[in-house]
């Protein structure tokens, strides 16, 4: 299946899905009106590739901001992850001092039953 | 025309030179207001193509920052969005947040595309009580005025 490569822009964050690698990105901020349209292809892509996952898979997640409309979504594309039988980790980043990003990925690890790890970093670019 | 606002809204936050951790509250609660200004505006049909009501400010002072919005809504609009705040205003931030949780489990989209959390997310982000007003226009519209703060 082919690898998904999306670049950032204002309101959406980037993201690169790669097969072979097992490993997912998205990174940036994610505030679009219409997030469903945004990640519907993402969560599809998910559904196919738990059809033949590798033996580990790795979602970086780092997002400066996100809007209500993606929250719903995000849940989703994790809920898609969670089916996968394989060996699954989220590592869900923060900016210092952003304890409302840092709540935000304990809501969804309280949620999903995959372990999210929360790794603090320096404020992003 | 979003994208503009968001993008001066953000130069100004960065110029204000706030703590980053307010600055990003006051830059979510601004996405999410504007969102809900597009999403449920309900204009006088006598208005003219790309005129609107709609007001959005953001206010910043020596306390913190500021956010009101004002626009035209049905009456029939006017009691679930006053049930809503005022349940929001009695809870406290833990309350908030197992709210968040099970709506975003159990919430769907609504026809707007909205998940249902608007509100609660400027709740939470703010943890201040919200203010807000509804004033009579005519017979069948009312302005909603919301105002909250961040510090």
């Amino acid at each position: 299946m082919e690898d998904i490569r999306i670049e950032g822009t204002p309101k959406t964050p980037s993201v690169v899905f790669d097969t072979k690698g097992g490993s997912l990105e998205i990174k940036g901020r994610s505030i679009p009106e219409n997030s469903i349209e945004f990640y519907k292809p993402l969560i599809d892509w998910i559904e196919s590739y738990s059809q033949a996952p590798q033996t580990k898979t790795i979602l970086n997640i780092q997002l400066e901001y996100f809007n209500t409309s993606s929250s719903k979504c995000i849940l989703d594309l994790f809920k898609k992850l969670e089916a996968i039988n394989n060996e699954i980790t989220i590592n869900w980043y923060y900016e210092e001092d952003d304890e409302d990003m840092l709540e935000a990925g304990e809501d969804y690890d309280a949620i999903i039953n995959i372990p999210f790890k929360m790794i603090e970093i320096e404020e992003m670019g | 025309m979003l994208n503009a606002l968001l993008e001066i809204a953000e130069q100004k936050l960065h110029v204000i030179g706030c703590e980053t951790k307010t600055r990003k509250k006051a830059f979510n609660i601004l996405v999410e207001c504007l969102q809900n200004l597009f999403k449920h505006s309900n204009e006088h049909p006598n208005l003219q193509e790309g005129e609107s009501t709609d007001i959005i400010m953001m206010l910043a002072g020596d306390d913190g920052i500021r956010i009101a919005t004002g626009n035209t809504i049905d009456k029939s609009q006017m009691r679930p969005l006053q049930e809503r705040l005022e349940h929001l205003n009695k809870q406290g931030t833990e309350v908030i947040r197992k709210q968040y949780q099970e709506r975003l489990v159990d919430g769907k989209f609504s026809e707007e595309g909205g998940a249902g959390l608007g509100f609660i997310d400027i709740a939470r982000k703010s943890g201040k009580q919200m203010e807000y007003c509804f004033s009579p226009l005519d017979d069948e519209r009312l302005f909603f005025t919301f105002n909250v703060k961040v510090s």
